[in-house]
């Protein structure tokens, strides 16, 4: 009897304890799903496409603005969400949708710069193969 | 100043809904209710549950305001949130596209409704609505290639003030679903009671995100 006193004791302050370890655990995996969320959706939501023209359109302007535009999360994505969550939720959005975007107009600089040197070269080639027939 | 400026364009009364939020996709479903506030040139949600938090969007700034753990939010965009013009967020659909850019393309009328193309000349993307009278029941965005970006409904229509109010939106993308079950419509007068959710307390806590440069 008296050892069931000591080990419910001894329960009841093991959960008081491992109490707020427990909310910390649970708080963690919210910020970390927000996280994971978060990059899902923005993959989703940022068009990629529109950014590579961007950056193929506009070279390393195109790439600027897309490092310096921020998309922020929707609202309705927000809505009925934890401080904690929001806060997780938006860093890692806009940090995802940012990367996104960076991404596919450095993507449309390179493809635009290479364009640029191919057809450089062509007419080069043209430009050597006129003069040598001209001869 | 700005401040003044906001409070002068702040309209006399607004119209109060309860609302019930819900968004489903292949991760999760989540849902939350409260009262949604709308008003020329101010729109703003209360969500009661499941934890009371305020959001408002003022420029290209949106406020996300937890008044009861005195933390809040202020969260820049790339765009500024267009809430200007007669009617706020419920005002006329054309002349809201044409703000934005967007040019009109045809018009189709078939019975009692009239379908209405619009088309923003930079980005391709297309807008096509469909209007029964003066009641807006759907809206389709199109890629340049034809493909559905998203797709609105509204439905169950009610008279409010002089405004046909749609009490259900449906939002749907290829990757997720939006409901907002709209009901008791209320107008209510701007007071301070109502001004206060605007503000930010001063014992507040602010995280800026977006700000940074």
């Amino acid at each position: 009897m008296k050892v069931l006193k000591y080990v419910i004791t001894g329960i009841m302050a093991f959960g008081f304890i491992a109490n707020p370890i427990v909310l910390n655990a649970a708080q963690s995996e919210e910020i970390a799903n927000a996280c994971r969320q978060a990059e899902f959706d923005a993959q989703r939501d940022v068009n990629g496409t529109l950014w590579l023209g961007a950056g193929c359109l506009f070279g390393l302007l195109g790439v600027g603005a897309a490092y310096i535009f921020e998309p922020s999360p929707p609202a309705s994505r927000l809505l009925g969400k934890s401080p904690e969550y929001v806060a997780s939720y938006t860093d890692c959005y806009k940090a995802a949708a940012k990367k996104i975007q960076t991404n596919n107009a450095i993507k449309g600089c390179v493809i635009s710069g290479v364009l640029y040197i191919a057809w450089y070269v062509v007419w080069m080639l043209i430009g050597i193969a006129s003069t040598s027939a001209a001869y | 100043m700005l401040f003044l400026l906001i409070l002068f364009l702040y309209p006399d009364t607004l119209i109060s809904f309860d609302f019930f939020h819900i968004l489903k996709d292949n991760q999760r479903t989540d849902s939350s209710w409260g009262k949604i506030f709308s008003g020329d040139y101010l729109v703003y949600i209360s969500v009661e549950k499941p934890i009371k938090q305020v959001i408002y969007f003022s420029g290209d700034t949106m406020t996300v305001n937890y008044p009861d753990s005195k933390r809040a939010f202020m969260i820049k965009s790339g765009i500024t949130f267009n809430l200007q013009g007669p009617g706020g967020i419920f005002g006329k659909v054309g002349y809201n596209l044409k703000k934005s850019g967007f040019m009109f393309l045809k018009r189709e009328v078939n019975g009692i409704q009239k379908i209405e193309t619009w088309v923003h000349p930079k980005t391709k993307l297309k807008i096509i609505y469909t209007l029964e009278g003066e009641r807006i029941i759907g809206v389709t965005s199109l890629s340049e290639k034809g493909d559905t970006l998203i797709n609105v409904t509204y439905a169950d229509y009610q008279r409010v003030k002089d405004k046909d109010l749609p009490m259900t939106l449906k939002i749907s993308t290829p990757d997720y679903e939006e409901i907002y079950k709209l009901s008791n419509p209320t107008l209510v007068p701007f007071n301070d009671s109502l001004r206060s959710y605007l503000e930010v307390g001063k014992d507040t806590k602010i995280e800026y995100k977006g700000f940074e440069k």
